[in-house]
C-alpha cells in the first residue's frame, strides 16, 4: 500500500515537472516573440535580401558566362561576318545606296540658246530620250555609277518625259543636265562616240541645233547615293535560285 | 524523496523535449500546471495525514484537470475569462493544502 501511493505520487510529480518545464519554455518563446517582433522582422528582411542578392549574383555570373559564350561564338563567326560585310558593302555600291567617287566623265547638255530657225522647236531642247542615249552609252562604256543632276541611277530608276521637264527618280529635272559617270574615263569618252545614236546627238545634232554640250574627263567625280524609297513588294526572292 | 526525483525528472524531460505549444493554448497549459500542482500538494497532504487513496488521488488529478480545461474552453467560447474561476479555485486549494501540510509538520513536532 505504501509503495502504491509512492508510485502514483511520483507519476503526478513527473507530470507536474513536465508541464512546468513545457510551460516555462512556451512562455519564454512567447516573450521573445513579443519583445522582438521588429528585430525578427528585420532579421527576416536581411536574410531575404541576402538571399535575393545571392540569387542576383548568381544571375550575373550566368549572364557573364553567357556573354562570354556569345563572344566566343562571335569571334568564331568573325571571319564569316567580315565576308558578309564585304558582300554587303559591294551590294550597296552596286545598288547605288552609297555615294561613289573616282575618276570618270561629266557630260553637260543644255537646251539651245538659239531661236528656232526652222522646223520643230522640239529639236532645240534636250529630251528624256537624249539623256537615255547618253546614259546608255556611258553604261556600255563600263560606268560603275551614273547620276543625272545629282539623281543617282539605280536598278529602279527611269528617265522619262514629264511635260517640260524630265523625271528621274520621281524628281523633276530641267536643263542644263549634268550627267556624271564614274569609271574608266578614257573608255567612257570612247563609248560616247562608239554608240551611233550618242555620236550623232553629241556631234551632228548638237552642232546643227546649237545645243550646249560639254564633255570633260575628271579625277574627282562624286556621285551621291540614291535617297529614294526602296519599296519592293511584288518581286520575291527566288529561293535557292541564281 | 521519490516524488522529488519524479519532479526533477519531469522538469528535465520537459526541458529536453521542448514540446512546442502554440500561444493560443498557453492558457490551457497554465491551468494544467495549476491542476497538477494542486494534486501534488493535495497528495502530499493526504499522505502526511495517512489518508492517501490511490484511486481518489488519480481520478481527482484527471477530473480536476479536465474540468479546468473545459472551463477554459467555455470561457474562450463565451468571451468571458472563466479560466479565472479555475485559477482561483486551484489557488485557494493550493494555499489551504500548503497550510495543512505546514500544520501537520508542526503538530508532529509538537507530539514528539
Amino acid at each position: 500500500m505504501k509503495r502504491n501511493w509512492h508510485i502514483s505520487l511520483v507519476l503526478v510529480y513527473l507530470v507536474l515537472g513536465l508541464l512546468l518545464a513545457t510551460s516555462f519554455n512556451t512562455q519564454q518563446k512567447y516573450q521573445q516573440a513579443l519583445n522582438a517582433p521588429r528585430k525578427e522582422d528585420l532579421i527576416r528582411k536581411v536574410r531575404q535580401l541576402e538571399t535575393d542578392r545571392d540569387a542576383l549574383k548568381k544571375q550575373i555570373e550566368t549572364d557573364r558566362a553567357q556573354i562570354q559564350n556569345y563572344e566566343k561564338i562571335a569571334a568564331k563567326n568573325e571571319g564569316m561576318l567580315s565576308a558578309y560585310t564585304n558582300e554587303l558593302e559591294q551590294t550597296r555600291k552596286a545598288t547605288g545606296l552609297v555615294p561613289a567617287t573616282g575618276r570618270g566623265v561629266i557630260v553637260t547638255l543644255a537646251d539651245s540658246p538659239q531661236y528656232p530657225k526652222d522646223g520643230d522647236p522640239n529639236n532645240y531642247v534636250i529630251h528624256d530620250y537624249d539623256l537615255r542615249t547618253v546614259v546608255n552609252s556611258l553604261w556600255s562604256g563600263g560606268a560603275q555609277a551614273v547620276s543625272v543632276n545629282g539623281q543617282r541611277l539605280m536598278s529602279l530608276s527611269s528617265i522619262r518625259c514629264a511635260g517640260g521637264t524630265v523625271l528621274v527618280n520621281s524628281t523633276r529635272l530641267v536643263s542644263p543636265f549634268k550627267i556624271q559617270a564614274v569609271g574608266d574615263s578614257e573608255k567612257l569618252a570612247k563609248a560616247l562616240n562608239a554608240d551611233e545614236k550618242s555620236r550623232q546627238l553629241l556631234n551632228e545634232i548638237a552642232d546643227y541645233y546649237g545645243l550646249v554640250k560639254k564633255i570633260e574627263q575628271r579625277d574627282d567625280i562624286v556621285i551621291p547615293a540614291y535617297k529614294g524609297g526602296l519599296l519592293i513588294e511584288n518581286a520575291k526572292v527566288v529561293e535557292g535560285g541564281d | 524523496m521519490l516524488p522529488l526525483i519524479g519532479l526533477l525528472a519531469g522538469i528535465a524531460l520537459g526541458l529536453v523535449l521542448n514540446i512546442p505549444i502554440p500561444p493560443v493554448y498557453s492558457k490551457y497549459l497554465g491551468i494544467a500546471v495549476l491542476a497538477a500542482l494542486d494534486s501534488a500538494i493535495g497528495g502530499l497532504r493526504a499522505s502526511l495525514e495517512m489518508k492517501f487513496n490511490d484511486k481518489l488521488f488519480f481520478t481527482g488529478f484527471f477530473s480536476n484537470t479536465l474540468l479546468a480545461a473545459f472551463i477554459v474552453f467555455l470561457g474562450d467560447r463565451l468571451g468571458i475569462d472563466l479560466y479565472l474561476a479555475a485559477v482561483v479555485a486551484f489557488g485557494v486549494r493550493l494555499f489551504q493544502n500548503l497550510a495543512l501540510v505546514r500544520r501537520h509538520y508542526f503538530q508532529k513536532r509538537h507530539w514528539e
